[in-house]
């Protein structure tokens, strides 16, 4: 177990070595896209049980859950990137991001688990996605992976507000 | 009264008499004419001729009695010249005074009358003179001296002279008044002849016309009706009954056309009636003839099959012999049937009850099945929680990696048994899956075993039911062949009765069949009688059909 470990973290050094910057992200699935998210904003994820919906705020917010003693609002990203439900949606995950004071939830439909990316491997969005979510979208793999830009999500007046 | 309406005697009589007249007028005017022309001629041969005679016998007289005076003169002649010329004189007065006699009682005209009243002294003045010259010449004849002569002659050629010239120039005037008389009666008949000749002619024309004319209307007066009643008779004698005439008169040739109308109407009739009657005549003799075709055709074939049933009721016969034989054997049969279903009433027994037990099976069949789905739908509900599991393992595999990621260096090896942690949630998931096919697979074979069972379970009910009824029916087919059996003693006996019967319809039937031909050949000699009378119904149709009506 340990010589696997070893192994393992050996190589993603070497990953590291050959680009310069690996990211540890949790890859998370917004049927049918696949999304990303940085590892170091994300404070733990769960499964999505009593959401209580609050009156007065904007569509994307599905409402308010107690973690625990806190009380952190519930985004859909969907609503908020304005896409159209395609597909069979379960929403019933909730990945819980956190900078500083900063903290709210983001459902998705499954967890696909943690890995680490090449920076360099990252693309420019395209065009086509240029627009409202444009600003929250660091980067496009290879694979259509698509990460997300963790702080300003954290930072974005549409949460904000 | 019309004309054409007066009868044609009286017509005639009219023609006639107007031609009569007609020649009564030239008759007239011709008698007239020749009584005027006799007048005249009367006029002209019995006074004016006579007349003139006369007066000019009396002017000879005159002449030679003064010739005689002057012989008389002549010296030296005998007495014997002498007495002869007093004869002369004599006869010359005879001849005088016979004239003078035949003239005056003759008519006279006025001036003649006239004229006469001077000559009659005139010559009486003369006749004195004559007579002074005969006493003369006496004295001188006695005497005969130079004194007496002269005397004479003074007397014959100077004293007589003036009187005889005065009687000669008035006989010379009566001669040419009796002339002028004769030569105007001359001209008056001329004239009254030329009236008469133009008269006659004028009549004549007149006649002839008149004649022309009153003919032409008696004769067409008779002649047109007449024309028409001929060729209303030729029409007639043609057929043709539509023929008109147009006769709107009283006469007998009037009343011969109206007479000849209403025959020909008469004639319409009558023929218009044989028409009917023909017509009919020959469409009933085409049915009867038709009628009587068909009747023969049947009667043909009714010999044909009279004929033929003859056979057939002979193979009716033995065919009968052979049912009987059948019957017999079908008794025998029926008997065997009945043993044979008793043998089956039984097994059907033992069928029925086999069934029950089948149905009993069936049941504890589907009994079982139902259990074995519900276990399987608990098997699912563990499965499910299982893969519930396995998701929150995930999870937690994914925040333990968070938490070891957080930790930096230290937590390396915890991230490792997270990575572990999570591919066994995975492994368990997938197993989860597959247990969940599986269930869905055993799942759908419940149902189907569920469904199956029901359907077996349906068809042995069914089953019951069939071989229940199937009893029934071998119950009925026991009785039905214990019927059949007692029937097929009765068709025995009724065959029997068949073939007796059979044997007494083969004469009778051939009395029919001579019967049958015997009423071919009378028929046969019925339709050449229509047939006949059709020619003849048709002959008359053509004869009539040469009358228009």
């Amino acid at each position: 177990m340990q010589d696997r470990a070893q192994n393992l973290a050996g190589r993603k050094k070497t990953a590291g070595e050959a680009d310069g910057s690996q990211i540890s992200v949790v890859e998370f699935l917004l049927m049918p896209e696949r999304y990303a998210i940085e590892e170091k904003y994300i404070s733990e994820v769960f499964f999505l049980k009593d959401i209580t919906p609050v009156p007065g705020t904007p569509p994307y917010v599905m409402g308010v859950i107690n973690l625990r003693g806190r009380i952190v609002s519930v985004v859909n990203l969907k609503s908020l990137f304005r896409l159209k439900d395609r597909g069979l949606t379960d929403l019933n995950k909730v990945i819980v991001i956190q900078h500083g004071d900063m903290e709210f939830g983001i459902v998705s439909d499954a967890i696909a688990g943690s890995k680490t990316i090449d920076s360099g491997q990252l693309s420019e969005p395209p065009l086509s996605l240029q627009g409202q979510g444009a600003d929250y979208i660091s980067g496009v793999t290879s694979d259509g992976l698509i990460l997300l830009n963790a702080m300003a999500l954290l930072s974005g007046k549409a949460i904000n507000q | 009264m019309k004309f054409k309406n007066i009868k044609i005697r009286n017509k005639l009589l009219t023609g006639f008499s107007g031609i009569l007249l007609v020649a009564m007028a030239i008759g007239y005017i011709g008698y007239v004419g020749m009584h005027s022309i006799e007048k005249q001629q009367d006029e002209i041969s019995n006074v004016r001729l006579p007349s003139i005679e006369a007066l000019l016998i009396i002017d000879e007289a005159q002449t030679a009695i003064h010739s005689g005076e002057c012989e008389l003169l002549a010296g030296n002649i005998s007495s014997e010249l002498i007495k002869a010329t007093y004869d002369r004189m004599d006869a010359a007065k005879e001849r005088a005074d016979k004239a003078w006699q035949i003239y005056e009682k003759l008519p006279q005209t006025d001036e003649e009358a006239g004229v006469w009243k001077e000559f009659v002294p005139a010559w009486n003045d003369w006749w004195k003179y004559h007579e002074h010259v005969m006493e003369l010449a006496k004295r001188h004849s006695v005497n005969n001296n130079a004194q007496t002569y002269s005397a004479l002659s003074n007397a014959v050629l100077v004293d007589s002279d003036a009187p005889h010239k005065k009687a000669e120039k008035l006989i010379s005037e009566l001669i040419r008044i009796n002339r002028e008389v004769a030569d105007n009666a001359n001209l008056n008949a001329e004239k009254v002849s030329d009236y008469a000749v133009l008269s006659l002619y004028i009549a004549l024309i007149l006649g002839v016309v008149i004649s022309i004319v009153l003919g032409t209307i008696i004769t067409r007066s008779i002649t047109t009706p007449l024309n028409q009643s001929v060729k209303l008779a030729d029409a007639v004698s043609m057929g043709d009954l539509t023929f008109r005439v147009d006769i709107a008169q009283d006469d007998e040739v009037g009343q011969l056309s109206k007479a000849l109308e209403i025959m020909v109407s008469n004639l319409k009739e009558i023929t218009t009636e044989i028409k009917t009657g023909v017509t009919v005549l020959g469409t009933s003799s085409s049915e009867i003839l038709s009628t009587v075709t068909e009747i023969s055709t049947g009667a043909a074939e009714t010999a044909t099959s009279v004929s033929e049933t003859t056979t057939t009721v002979e193979e009716v016969r033995q065919t009968a012999m052979v049912s009987n034989q059948k019957a017999q054997s079908l008794m025998m049969s029926s008997q065997k049937a009945a043993d044979s279903v008793e043998k089956g009433r039984e097994s059907i027994h033992e069928v029925i009850q086999s069934m029950k037990k089948i149905e009993n099976q069936m049941n504890l069949i589907s009994n079982t099945v139902l259990k074995l789905a519900e276990q399987n739908r608990t098997i699912g509900e563990i499965t499910s929680s299982v893969a519930d599991i396995a998701d929150q393992s995930n999870l937690l595999a994914v925040n333990a990696a968070i938490e070891a990621a957080k930790a930096g260096e230290h937590g390396r090896g915890f991230t490792v048994v997270a990575q572990e942690i999570r591919s066994l949630a995975d492994q368990s998931k997938k197993a989860t899956a597959q247990v969940k096919e599986i269930l869905n697979e055993i799942n759908k074979s419940v149902n189907q075993a569920v469904g199956v069972t029901e359907q077996g379970s349906r068809t042995v009910e069914e089953g019951r039911k069939l071989v229940a009824l199937s009893g029934e029916v071998i119950e009925l087919l026991a009785d039905n062949v214990e019927e059949t059996a007692e029937a097929s003693i009765q068709i025995s006996s009724s065959n029997q009765q068949q073939m007796a019967g059979m044997e007494q319809i083969v004469p009778a039937m051939e009395n029919i069949k001579l019967a049958s031909q015997q009423n071919v050949t009378g028929i046969k000699q019925a339709q050449a009688a229509a047939h006949d009378l059709n020619t003849l119904g048709q002959n008359l149709k053509d004869i009539i059909g040469k009358f228009k009506i």
